[in-house]
């Protein structure tokens, strides 16, 4: 089990409402994550994720509410930037015609911090080598690890991404991973927002679900494991007739509708499942093919911003 | 690492160098410093391989005579178009350009406030304006002394000043060129947040000062021309005469400080009143178009404008400017030709000048016959010799271009008494009167 940090709060986000023109962007959202805590922020797009990040970076001015980072309380008229905050905030943008390196730079000289943890940055976010291309030439991946280093050139304790892994294929999806686990365990409180809920499945220390501007779900990753409806699996087995018989009377699995040529799908909790497919292996059935379609926290997402 | 205490002054400064490094690595402001620095050698050298002169620019045919006669064409041409452009390049997409890049919310994500940026890069466009500007200067400057070399001529009062007099009136004309300069990067700057458009922002300052010229054509009045910021680059004139006149110089200074202090707070409200919501800038051309019918309104006010406050062209400001300096100019050429009055003789030149089927007020084409009389003694009756008939072209900042035909006054060049091959002072004169 992933376990956060128990330190102080690092976000205190109250009764945030944003609006634009009839679109109400927020509604009250409340949100607290504590040092060392990898949020996950998810919803649908146009939720109010991006929004909720922009409101707590001071790029806009929310219509009433309270945000406090890192004890500090924001004011959204003097736009005072808050030490030791960083991300970004939609896709990491950067000066095309200069080199990675060299925008890096820059933002190292814009942040009042001493020292240079430029080739750091850079080497921990696997850029080392490309770093003397101009950003012109990155492919979006590139970018986004180039903006998760230029965030972490601010040795923050509070990290906002927004979508971080948007753009890369599987092995950097896994590497920012890593490096998001890796901060939190030092003590860095991370908030990483997504619409793609499997890229932060069994990531993250606790969930924020939000749909139309409201937080429709908020806590630990156990507490949505119990909560969660289950995962939708696609089972193919020797016997179907018989596995289809078997799951209609088992105990915590739900038998979907769809059947088609390559399986059934189920609904269950893991030890269900584990369950289900040991009474398989009794009744003399052989499992061919299980596969997981919807995760846990997928099928909590659906059901609470009632996608289909 | 730790956080480095700085106090607003040194924030701001390290923003404007930030932005100082921006630029310095976009080809845009790279060719501007390559334009600057060379654009006036080139210049000399094409006019040093045709035998022509840009006539109609102030102290135009001197070019060959005078080293400083280049600077001051330079500057004249700087000042209509040269630099309004480097206000236009240089801080057109200073601001624009972070949306264009989405790079707002790069910058203001880290540790410093928009009031910090928005200073950091109006410093940084001053500074860069002023270094390109200086740049001109004194590349302009060079290449006369190095094409043709820092020889005498004659001001815009027929004076024939030295060498050093020139030098110093000429950079001192640089340098008061440098202030609209200014104004015109506020302007860019302006047009750059206003309207998050490149475009718009570069080609804008460019659109101000065509259009500024435009108006310079219409109206007797001299409220709107000295109101108008590319007026501010004619301030110069009046060093250049036998007695100088500073009153524009100083409305000019007032003016575009106005224009800097109305244009950069104009930026900055609009600035703090926005909220970053998205990275795409404004597309398209509706804010072109919306910027374009703004500025066809404004001109039409302006042109109907045009004729408030008293004429600053006027017969008897004409006529009291050109006759003395038709007579310097006259002794001038007759002591080149080896022709030096009589001891004792003096010339009197009673002017006649009108404006072609017009009422003689305001800028256009005028007429101006020159009557001359030789005193050879006191007491004695004036020789009257034969009148000199000029058309001059006047123009609403008060300087004008006046021509007369080889049969009256001779070739462009005669042959001085050393039978070197000169400028005949009086076939193309220049002149500059007070318009207030």
């Amino acid at each position: 089990m992933i376990e956060a940090g128990t330190g102080g709060a690092a976000v205190c986000v109250r009764g945030l409402t944003k609006r634009y023109g009839e679109q109400q962007a927020l509604d009250g959202v409340d949100l607290e994550l504590g040092e060392g805590e990898l949020r996950g922020l998810l919803g649908p797009n146009g939720a109010g994720k991006t929004t909720l990040l922009r409101a707590l970076f001071g790029l806009i001015r929310p219509d009433a509410g309270s945000i406090e980072l890192l004890g500090r309380a924001r004011d959204f008229h003097r736009r005072i930037p808050l030490e030791q905050v960083g991300g970004f905030v939609e896709q990491p943008a950067f000066y095309p015609y200069l080199s990675g390196r060299a925008n890096l730079r820059l933002l190292h000289e814009i942040d009042d911090v001493s020292g240079n943890g430029i080739d750091e940055a850079l080497e921990r976010v696997g850029l080392g080598p490309r770093a003397g291309d101009r950003v012109g030439g990155y492919s979006t991946g590139m970018r986004q690890r180039l903006g998760i280093a230029g965030a972490l050139l601010r040795r923050p304790k509070l990290l906002l991404l927004d979508e971080p892994t948007s753009g890369l294929d599987p092995e950097g999806i896994r590497a920012v991973g890593s490096l998001l686990r890796e901060l939190a365990a030092e003590g860095v409180a991370v908030i990483v927002s997504s619409h793609l809920i499997g890229e932060l499945e069994a990531l993250c220390h606790s969930y924020t679900i939000i749909n139309a501007g409201r937080v429709v779900w908020d806590g630990a990753a156990p507490r949505l494991e119990a909560e969660a409806p289950g995962s939708v699996y696609l089972i193919s087995t020797s016997d179907d007739e018989e596995a289809l018989a078997l799951a209609r009377g088992h105990d915590g699995v739900r038998l979907r509708d769809e059947r088609d040529e390559r399986g059934f799908r189920l609904v269950a909790r893991p030890d269900a499942l584990d369950a289900y497919t040991v009474a398989l292996g009794r009744d003399g059935v052989g499992v061919r093919r299980l596969e997981l379609l919807v995760s846990s926290l997928e099928s909590m997402f659906f059901e609470l911003t009632e996608a289909p | 690492m730790s956080a480095v205490a700085m106090d607003a002054s040194a924030r701001v400064r390290s923003a404007a160098r930030i932005e100082r490094r921006k630029l310095l690595a976009q080809l845009p402001f790279r060719l501007l410093v390559v334009v600057c620095a060379l654009g006036p050698f080139v210049f000399g050298v094409l006019l040093k391989v045709q035998s022509g002169t840009p006539s109609d620019a102030l102290f135009g045919v001197w070019v060959h005579t005078s080293g400083y006669a280049i600077a001051l064409v330079v500057l004249g041409f700087a000042g209509a178009w040269g630099l309004p452009i480097v206000a236009g390049v240089l801080a057109g997409d200073l601001f624009a350009s972070e949306d264009r890049h989405g790079t707002w919310n790069t910058l203001l994500t880290r540790s410093r406030t928009l009031d910090e940026v928005f200073a950091g890069k109006v410093l940084a466009a001053i500074t860069l304006a002023l270094l390109l500007g200086a740049l001109l200067a004194v590349s302009s400057i060079l290449a006369g002394l190095i094409l043709v070399g820092g020889h005498e001529m004659v001001d815009l009062s027929g004076r024939e000043l030295s060498s050093g007099h020139l030098l110093v009136l000429v950079a001192l004309s640089w340098v008061i060129a440098l202030l609209p300069l200014l104004g015109y990067v506020a302007l860019a700057i302006l047009f750059s947040v206003w309207t998050r458009n490149g475009i718009v922002g570069v080609l804008g300052p460019i659109l101000v000062a065509l259009l500024t010229q435009l108006l310079a054509l219409i109206g007797n009045g001299v409220w709107v021309h000295l109101l108008l910021l590319g007026s501010a680059f004619d301030a110069w004139h009046g060093l250049f005469v036998a007695e100088p006149f500073f009153g524009p110089l100083v409305v000019s200074v007032l003016v575009c400080l106005c224009w800097i202090a109305g244009s950069l707070s104009a930026a900055w409200l609009i600035l703090r009143r926005r909220e970053f919501i998205g990275s795409s800038p404004r597309q398209g051309w509706q804010a072109p178009l919306r910027i374009a019918l703004g500025g066809v309104a404004v001109v039409a006010l302006l042109a109907l404008a045009t004729g408030l406050g008293p004429a600053g062209v006027t017969r008897a400001k004409l006529s009291r400017t050109f006759a003395p300096e038709f007579k310097r100019l006259t002794l001038l050429q007759q002591n080149q030709l080896g022709h030096p009055i009589p001891a004792g003789a003096r010339y009197r030149i009673l002017p006649v000048c009108g404006k072609r089927g017009a009422k003689a007020v305001g800028p256009g084409d005028w007429t101006c016959t020159m009557n001359v009389y030789i005193l050879l003694s006191k007491g004695t009756q004036p020789l009257t010799d034969t009148p000199v008939a000029y058309d001059v072209s006047v123009q609403s900042n008060g300087c004008y271009k006046a021509t007369s035909p080889p049969l009256l006054v001779g070739q462009s060049t005669i042959l001085n008494t050393r039978g070197r091959s000169v400028v005949n002072p009086i076939v193309t004169i220049y002149g500059c009167f007070n318009v207030l």
